[in-house]
């Protein structure tokens, strides 16, 4: 018995090395940077060029240059940015704004301040071999989406189309795992794919009958933007009582505008951008990297109103969209954005003569290479 | 003498009224704890102020089922199935092994430290790769959870029990010159029922918790752990809070339904009443 408790004894006693440690090197840390205002930026989803632009204008020196040292901490399958914003620990946050809408019909005060993303990534896939080439023939059929938030496009699709997803009629839905196996393995009629990462883990693989990767040709991509039921994706929140503050409006503008101008340096630098991704350790390998930056370029460039500012019309069909399929008590109004921050942003980003719409940006030729590597 | 002795007559065992009456008094300090707590719940949220969507009131979730009912209802249904199936398989496959490894003790020796170590595994890790070994989106997927979840408390329990026999029991059936299955029919098997029925009522709550949470990584749209985690990742607590207490009322009956059927098999043992 005595042994045991000598155990227990040394154990408590790692313990509280570990935390005195960990604690001075965290203070250590906060006083070499004591001039700078500390804050945290909550992204969607796991490190990954879908990112970049904040990544680019935290290593390019951007944010430091408007005063800040920016946290940017990666989101998960069971992180909701709304959340860690909401509870305080981060001031910005980043996520599709479909999301920010169902979390403000729950009560939650969180604002819009810039909409980076002006067009949606979001496809449905399927093999060609299928013949379902068009939503119209999804009916039926064996559907795969995320769910969460996810869904709206995709429902609001097959809707479109005489389908009743949200009561599973005339089309069974599924929630779609975080990996593309089951689409491989033809588990499913269709699957929700973003043109920057799932479509692209599709056609990372081997085609076991060729002993090539699957090729573009060997899918229907139907992207929700041709079949008019995109919304509008990535974009900047804050919390709605935080931003009242002239402080914290202030501090928005600055942290925007280096945001903004991590996106315009990743516009002009893709490799090098990618390279500053692989830097902080996303999950899936460069040459997924690579694809993913250059569509997600795709999503932003051209900007028609310059980048972080709403499209007010995409913004209407938006809220149309989920107000019926996130079966919201009301539809939401024109103040979960504000467009002054963005505005103010683009007038810094105008001064030091960057471009905001890069109207000349052309997608460049990825070559897919086997497993993204 | 026209009465029997007092000490021969039957123990009055009281009307059913009675009786009844007797257990609803042993359940008062149980409900009064219930009360307490849902009063605490909803007054608390109210007092402090906690923000209603972190949060929900007992009688907001309590509204929320009531109108989504059919919904939750049928989710739980789905999920139950596959629970179910897990634990069938997963129970009827340790309880299979435990046999064989009783019969022939020293390959249960041998394998027995490993499915110690098996049993401390925190196997609901696996429910990840399991949907990616069988279709994730089938019933089949979430069972094979539930199953590796309900196998190996099953095994080692029921392997405890047939082996915790005492001694005398079997020498006195070697002496009558009992086979080895009439001696697990008469001792072993027995002996062990009590440790398999606390076994299989553990593997109940693992095989719920097995099937909800693979669905939480693919499954269908009509399933409990589906709802559950696109209603919490769309700020919809209630809706979420109502799915966990959907959950909470299939997992319990689950028990009950194992409990019942012990105290229907083992009578005679005293604890079983508890």
């Amino acid at each position: 018995m005595k042994r045991r408790y000598w155990v227990v004894g040394l154990l408590a006693a790692a313990a509280v090395v570990v935390t005195v440690v960990g604690a001075t090197t965290t203070a250590g840390a906060s006083t070499k940077s004591h001039k700078l205002t500390k804050v945290t930026l909550q992204l969607k989803w796991v490190t990954q060029a879908q990112f970049a632009g904040y990544y680019a204008a935290k290593a390019k020196g951007y944010y430091k240059a408007q005063g800040m040292d920016v946290t940017i901490k990666p989101g998960g399958p069971s992180i909701i940015p709304e959340q860690v914003v909401a509870g305080g620990q981060a001031e910005f946050g980043i996520d599709w704004l479909s999301s920010l809408m169902t979390s403000r019909d729950q009560g939650v005060n969180i604002v819009n301040i810039a909409q980076v993303f002006n067009r949606s990534g979001l496809t449905l896939i399927s093999w060609k071999s299928s013949g379902i080439d068009s939503v119209a023939k999804m009916k039926n059929k064996k559907v795969a989406n995320w769910l969460g938030g996810n869904e709206f496009e995709v429902f609001a699709a097959l809707a479109k189309f005489g389908m009743d997803p949200l009561h599973n009629k005339g089309v069974t839905i599924v929630k779609e795992p975080f990996s593309m196996d089951f689409f491989i393995k033809h588990q499913v009629d269709a699957a929700s794919a973003m043109t920057y990462n799932e479509l692209a883990q599709v056609l990372e693989q081997k085609n076991p009958k060729t002993g090539k990767l699957y090729q573009l040709k060997n899918l229907n991509v139907i992207p929700m933007q041709k079949v008019g039921t995109s919304m509008l994706e990535d974009g900047i929140f804050v919390r709605g009582d935080w931003i009242k503050s002239k402080t914290n409006q202030a501090l928005s503008k600055k942290f925007v505008a280096a945001s903004l101008k991590g996106w315009i340096w990743c516009r002009g630098h893709q490799a090098a951008c990618v390279r500053i991704v692989l830097a902080n350790g996303p999950a899936l390998p460069k040459g997924h990297q690579t694809w993913m930056m250059n569509e997600i370029n795709a999503l932003i460039w051209p900007a028609k109103l310059g980048i972080g500012l709403m499209d007010p019309a995409s913004y209407a069909r938006s809220a149309k969209i989920v107000k019926t399929y996130g079966k919201l008590k009301k539809l939401p109004g024109h103040d979960a954005y504000r467009t002054d921050i963005a505005k103010a942003a683009q007038a810094i980003l105008k001064k030091q003569h960057l471009d905001i719409y890069g109207k000349s940006w052309k997608k460049a030729k990825v070559k897919v290479t086997p497993g993204g590597n | 003498m026209t009465t029997a002795p007092v000490a021969v007559q039957p123990i009055p065992r009281g009307t059913l009224a009675g009786r009844v009456g007797r257990h609803a008094l042993d359940w008062i300090p149980a409900l009064v704890v219930l009360v307490v707590v849902f009063v605490v719940w909803q007054e608390s949220i109210a007092v402090f102020h906690i923000k209603r969507f972190l949060a929900p009131q007992p009688t907001d979730i309590a509204s929320t089922f009531w109108t989504n009912r059919h919904e939750l209802i049928s989710a739980g249904w789905f999920t139950f199935q596959e629970a179910l199936g897990g634990f069938a398989i997963g129970s009827g496959l340790g309880l299979l092994i435990a046999l064989i490894l009783a019969r022939w003790r020293s390959f249960g020796r041998a394998l027995m430290p490993y499915l110690i170590a098996a049993n401390a595994i925190p196997i609901i890790a696996f429910a990840p790769i399991m949907n990616a070994w069988f279709d994730p989106f089938s019933k089949g997927s979430k069972m094979a959870i539930a199953a590796v979840l309900c196998f190996f408390p099953v095994l080692v329990n029921t392997l405890r029990g047939l082996t915790s026999v005492h001694p005398q029991s079997i020498e006195l059936m070697r002496s009558y010159g009992a086979g080895e299955i009439e001696t697990f029919r008469r001792v072993r098997i027995p002996t062990a029922l009590p440790f398999i029925f606390t076994a299989l009522k553990i593997a109940t709550v693992l095989a719920m918790i097995g099937a909800i949470v693979g669905e939480y990584f693919g499954g269908a749209f009509t399933a409990l752990g589906v709802l559950i985690d696109s209603r919490s990742t769309t700020f919809q607590f209630k809706e979420a809070w109502a799915g966990i207490g959907v959950a909470c009322a299939y997992g319990i009956a689950f028990y009950l339904g194992v409990a019942i059927v012990e105290r229907l098999t083992l009578r005679w043992v005293p604890s079983t009443g508890e």
